[in-house]
């Protein structure tokens, strides 16, 4: 029996969101305080009204990571990993929480430090335990799509270069708009396509999301209690994981142009939240922008885009801040940098300010449906996670 | 280098019928470790195996040689590679005469391509070239020296012996094939020996380099190379001593198709390697250390459970479904059935490349690394390093070749693995 969903079963009732940056008089404490205080404000509640955490965070371990910064008095706090769906892995596993009826009110709260390390990027891991598979990151495995998506769709080198340019573009003019990013400045088309090369035939520096510290977190409990706390909560629509088989890299037939356990999963997912259209029924989506190819290929994957025409829309101003559909209007993973363990839980504190009318310069008229996607992995194994909030029951 | 020599040298012919495996070098990465069951890992051969490592001397060679002829009167089948990478000191002439080879020879007694008519062995020894445990390069005694009252008399002796032996003249010889370690050497002494011109097989040096243990075994791999039946061969080896072996190449020659040929790698050779890569490669210099965290060995239980898919490319094929896949996997990628797999070797099959990338971020001895994904005719894939490949030339859907590379030194154990290079005709 597939996943039935928890549709309007639990609300969010209040968030917390650090400023993301090279925090580096900032530690691991002063990370979780920042988020957990506005949080707590925003809610009304006090740290000893939450029955359980679950804190999402790639490189720190075990639950007593959090709970020795909070004080929390012998209360549950469970640490998850699910790569970069670990935000959202977190936040679903809260909802689960609160919806079992095992919890009054939890929260989901995601913090990581990635700028301690002393080098750029993250570590590789390796495919093979021995040690034998090529060493590899995620910019590596992703500029992987660019020949294919190009080879398959006829799409000229040229125009590739533009699309992907129009992404970053994009990201970080909405990102200047946002005091909480990492980075906050536009940065022109010409400079971005003359960023140092990193993969060729291409993927540049501009083409990849930043690296930075931080720490989003979510109060959560049922939808009946919501009230109680506050008149407009933010529902949620639906909370979804899938993790691939890794047969695309085993088997032939894959081709590179999509990451399959998001076009998967993306129809199903619609379905439970009762969405149609995405393109009509949602007003921001927050996808997985962890290089400007991938977002390019997510488009599609997320049926926001036609196939093949991910790059058109790209060029053609489809998903900017005033577009058909505003995506990653908070300036996305490009913008804020990608601390794994907090980046599920940033992309939903953009729909809680756009429907609490808190997002700024960065305001939608009225919007109602938001949508958060992670992917954890490469596009031919990934884990893949989609998360849908509401302003409004139903 | 040997690994692929070794390959290319079996052919078509069964790895389990391989009795031993002998490795000749003067450039062991090891003390301590035998390369040749490494050879015979990549080979697939049986565990079954007499297995053993000839260094120490540039006559190494013919010393695996004259081993594995004495065991195919036995019956026994042998493959003998010999594989060299000696350093010349840094801007220096043996710098610039020294080469990087490899060649493979399967002795046996059936169905032959030359049979061994006699051989003569001198040992003295006289290190006129050597390289200390402790030292990272050659180091030589004065040419002159060396060459009139070792290289030549050593030789003269060595010839003259194993010519009484077979009552044979040098005009009988279709080809003499010498060592020395400069060419001028090889064709003055072999003069003297009353060899004419057209019967001295070249050196090659001053195209490939002097390869060292594998000098005279690629000069004897291009007599075969061209050798017609009846035709006489003088094999002669140097260091600490001679070894001389008369060879005479049956009818079987004709049938003898070498692939590829040393002039396919010739003309196939790159001439862009930049002499600060080269000295990085040599581990001749101290380069800043990138970035990025320090590459950790293989721990040994997961390297040692993975022995076949490692060394001789095994992955698994369904049996319920016939999908091939790599790595080997317990539940079937395609139809997801739960053991019924069998072993299926992915070495030797057509590949081509699906997509690729040119990785200037990851560490490595060759940056930038090419990174392609590799699909195999009739079913599975891999992802690995592309190399001896321009970076212009790289194209979806070429075809590519595997190839058993170096993948890292970490903790003192060189890691090799498979990589793929573009196919030319024979490579």
């Amino acid at each position: 029996m597939a996943n039935l969903g928890i549709k309007d079963k639990v609300s969010v009732i209040g968030m917390g969101c650090t400023k993301f940056g090279e925090r580096f008089d900032t530690s691991r404490e002063d990370l979780v305080l920042e988020a957990v205080k506005e949080a707590l404000t925003d809610s009304g509640l006090e740290l000893k009204d939450i029955d359980a955490f679950w804190f999402s965070s790639y490189y720190e371990s075990a639950g007593i990571t959090l709970s020795t910064i909070l004080k929390t008095d012998y209360k549950p706090v469970t640490r998850v990993e699910n790569n970069c769906c670990s935000g959202a892995e977190a936040f679903r596993n809260a909802c689960y929480g609160v919806a079992s009826g095992a919890y009054g009110v939890v929260m989901a709260i995601g913090m990581e430090k990635m700028k301690d390390f002393g080098y750029s990027g993250n570590p590789f891991p390796n495919l093979y335990r021995d040690n034998t598979a090529p060493a590899y990151g995620g910019p590596a495995g992703f500029a992987m799509l660019v020949p294919a998506y190009c080879e398959k769709y006829g799409v000229a080198f040229n125009n590739m270069r533009d699309a992907m340019a129009h992404v970053a573009y994009k990201n970080h003019a909405n990102g200047a708009l946002n005091p909480k990013a990492l980075y906050q400045k536009e940065v022109s088309l010409e400079s971005i396509k003359a960023s140092p090369m990193l993969c060729e035939p291409y993927l540049s520096v501009m083409d990849c999301s930043g690296v930075s510290d931080g720490c989003a977190c979510a109060i959560i409990t049922r939808s009946e209690d919501a009230k109680k706390y506050r008149p407009d909560p933010m529902y949620v629509k639906c909370v979804d994981l899938v993790a691939g088989p890794g047969t695309s890299e085993l088997c032939q037939g894959y081709d590179y142009t999509s990451i399959k356990e998001t076009a998967v999963m993306a129809p199903d997912s619609y379905r439970r939240a009762g969405i149609k259209d995405p393109v009509k029924d949602l007003d921001l989506v927050e996808l997985h922008d962890c290089f400007s190819i991938t977002e390019i290929c997510l488009y599609e994957d997320l049926l926001l885009s036609e196939r093949g025409h991910g790059w058109r829309d790209s060029i053609d101003g489809t998903f900017i801040r005033t577009g058909k559909l505003p995506v990653n209007i908070d300036g996305g993973l490009k913008s804020f940098g990608h601390p794994i363990g907090a980046s599920g839980i940033r992309m939903l504190y953009e729909s809680w300010l756009q429907f609490h009318e808190r997002a700024g310069m960065r305001q939608l008229d009225n919007p109602k449906l938001g949508l958060a996607h992670n992917l954890g992995g490469f596009p031919w194994l990934c884990v893949s996670s989609i998360t849908i909030v509401g302003k409004e029951l139903g | 280098m040997a690994v692929a020599a070794s390959l290319a040298g079996l052919n078509q012919k069964n790895p389990n019928d391989l009795d031993a495996v002998f490795f000749a070098t003067t450039t062991s990465p090891y003390t301590e470790k035998q390369g040749a069951t490494n050879i015979a890992a990549a080979l697939d051969a049986r565990r079954d195996i007499r297995t053993c490592d000839f260094t120490d001397s540039l006559r190494a060679n013919s010393s695996a040689m004259l081993a594995a002829l004495d065991a195919a009167e036995q019956g026994k089948q042998t493959l003998v590679a010999i594989g060299d990478t000696r350093l010349g000191g840094a801007d220096g002439a043996n710098e610039s005469a020294f080469g990087d080879g490899a060649a493979a020879f399967v002795f046996g007694n059936e169905n032959v391509i030359a049979n061994k008519l006699a051989a003569y062995s001198m040992a003295v020894d006289f290190n006129d070239t050597w390289q200390s445990k402790n030292d990272n390069i050659v180091r030589n005694w004065d040419v002159r020296y060396a060459t009139t009252i070792g290289y030549e008399k050593f030789v003269k002796e060595a010839v003259k012996k194993v010519l009484e032996k077979t009552g044979l003249a040098p005009a009988d010889f279709t080809k003499i094939i010498l060592y020395a370690h400069e060419e001028r050497h090889q064709t003055a002494t072999a003069a003297k020996l009353g060899f004419k011109p057209e019967q001295i097989q070249k050196a090659i040096y001053s195209i490939i380099g002097n390869t060292g243990c594998a000098a005279a075994p690629l000069m004897l791999a291009c007599a075969l190379e061209e050798a017609k039946p009846g035709n006489k061969l003088l094999y002669v080896s140097y260091g600490e001593g001679c070894d001389a072996i008369v060879f005479e190449a049956t009818d079987a020659i004709g049938a003898f198709k070498a692939n590829p040929t040393v002039k396919e790698y010739i003309e196939t050779k790159s001439s862009d390697l930049v002499y600060g890569k080269y000295l990085k490669w040599k581990g001749m210099m101290e380069f800043e250390p990138q970035k990025r965290p320090e590459q950790e060995r293989c721990a040994l239980p997961d390297y040692f459970r993975n022995y076949k898919k490692n060394n001789a490319l095994y992955g698994s094929i369904c049996t319920k479904c016939g999908t091939p896949q790599f790595p080997p996997q317990r539940v079937c990628a395609k139809c997801h059935s739960m053991d019924t797999m069998d072993e299926y070797r992915f070495y030797g099959r057509k590949a081509w490349i699906k997509t690729f990338t040119v990785d200037g971020l990851s560490i490595s001895l060759d940056s930038p690394n090419y990174l392609a994904v590799v699909e195999f005719e009739g079913g599975g894939k891999m992802m690995t390093y592309l190399v001896d490949c321009k970076k212009e030339d790289i194209k979806v859907n070429m075809n590519v070749v595997l190839t058993y590379r170096k993948l890292y030194e970490a903790n003192g154990v060189h890691t090799y693995f498979w990589k793929v290079a573009p196919k030319h005709n024979g490579r």
